[in-house]
């Protein structure tokens, strides 16, 4: 953990010295749940976007910031949901539906391969913190439980060059939340976890 | 076009485009926001008890249930809620006179009416251009505003321990169940059954030691 956050303080500080060539990328996310949070949302969602600003500290390495958005719905008919209730233990049997707000806020790098204008595929990695707010509403109850996790997050991807300062920004990214809080679903621990496609525009050289 | 300047127009794009259209809607009828609620305390010794008496009415409780629930499943309910007891190992007591039962179950209804207001520019704009000049000219310029009269109702159903101190317990209600729901859509006398079966389903616990 200690190695983890003074990489990035690292990171974020180099960013001071190289500020004057930088590149930003706003995305459309979609993004499908993977482990055991799958149980609590089945469903690969277009809704989420994300955005990414690098800036280059050498040829081939840029540092930056990444924030990001992704939500799930899913609805479960006929399922029994497990509580405590002031002194009751208590079940609330129903339609249910399921919602994750995630959001990501990581201090990340990338090694980019290649020369400038040239199609460059990109590895990357990114540290920071993923929330997760699980929503199980049933009828008129709604459980609500709101967490913040330690995440990582790697990514593979492509730099296409459309102009001289554009380019489409194409990836793949497994997003991990290490346990933190309750889970609304069937797991002794919840760690948020996704794996997403994101596709957008770049600016910037 | 500064750092500052770019994000701030990158992330505009994503307020006014993107995050309206993220919130799905499932199309759910009026049957999903029924639901079946039970609730027991723990440690209570369900298979210490042997029988059961429950009164032959449901009892309404407040001003608007019996126009609202009405009298008509009354029976399929209690014969339904006795007869899962009874699948349960409870024998049930008729004359609680000659016998004192272990567990009184009482079973009540409540209904009530909830008017919600909310306005609508929408409405305006299709009655504007729907109906010509007509009922809305001059153009009225501000929302409409229209009422949603909802009816939601609920069956709660109460197991009272009638041995409470001699158990060593301090809440009387052992086990209580609730089915509640909009009172609207395909009420009907299989869906009523299912909905109480399924308050003992999700009651696993609620079973004698054997009836004597």
């Amino acid at each position: 953990m200690r190695a983890l956050i003074i990489a990035c303080m690292v990171l974020v500080a180099s960013t001071q010295v190289h500020a004057q060539r930088y590149f930003a990328s706003l995305m459309w996310s979609v993004a499908t749940p993977a482990g055991a949070f799958r149980s609590f949302v089945n469903e690969t969602s277009a809704s989420g976007f994300g955005l990414d600003v690098q800036w280059w500290v050498a040829d081939h390495i840029s540092v930056g910031v990444l924030g990001g958005y992704n939500m799930w719905s899913d609805v479960f008919r006929d399922r029994t949901h497990e509580f405590q209730s002031g002194a009751y233990d208590a079940a609330i049997n129903g339609t249910q539906v399921h919602t994750v707000n995630s959001f990501t806020i990581m201090a990340g790098s990338r090694y980019v391969f290649g020369r400038s204008r040239d199609v460059r595929p990109f590895v990357g990695v990114a540290a920071g913190a993923v929330t997760s707010n699980q929503v199980l509403d049933v009828g008129f109850v709604e459980f609500n439980e709101v967490n913040w996790h330690l995440g990582v997050a790697p990514s593979v991807g492509l730099l296409i060059p459309v102009s001289f300062q554009t380019m489409v920004d194409l990836s793949a990214r497994m997003s991990y939340g290490f346990p933190s809080g309750t889970a609304l679903y069937d797991a002794s621990t919840h760690a948020i976890a996704f794996w997403s496609i994101n596709a957008g525009i770049t600016f910037g050289n | 076009m500064s750092v500052r300047r770019l994000i701030s127009l990158m992330i505009s794009a994503l307020v006014l485009g993107v995050i309206p259209s993220c919130f799905p809607s499932h199309g759910l009828s009026v049957e999903d926001y029924d639901t079946v609620l039970t609730g027991y305390i723990p440690g209570t010794p369900f298979a210490s008890y042997r029988t059961f008496a429950m009164p032959d009415t449901i009892i309404h409780v407040g001003d608007d249930t019996d126009k609202l629930l009405g009298r008509s499943y009354d029976a399929l309910m209690l014969s339904t809620i006795a007869r899962n007891l009874e699948a349960r190992g409870f024998r049930r007591v008729i004359d609680t006179l000659q016998e004192t039962p272990d567990v009184m179950v009482y079973v009540a209804g409540t209904a009530s009416s909830f008017t919600s207001y909310y306005s609508s520019w929408n409405d305006y704009w299709d009655d504007y251009w729907g109906w010509g000049w007509g009922p809305y000219y001059p153009p009225y310029w501000g929302p409409s505003y229209n009422s949603l009269t909802y009816n939601i109702g609920r069956i709660n159903i109460d197991m009272v321990d009638n041995g409470l101190a001699r158990r060593g317990l301090t809440n009387p209600i052992v086990w209580s169940g609730s089915m509640s729901g909009l009172l609207a859509g395909s009420i009907s006398r299989p869906y009523i059954t299912t909905k109480i079966n399924q308050l003992f389903e999700q009651s696993p616990y609620l079973v004698t030691g054997g009836a004597q």
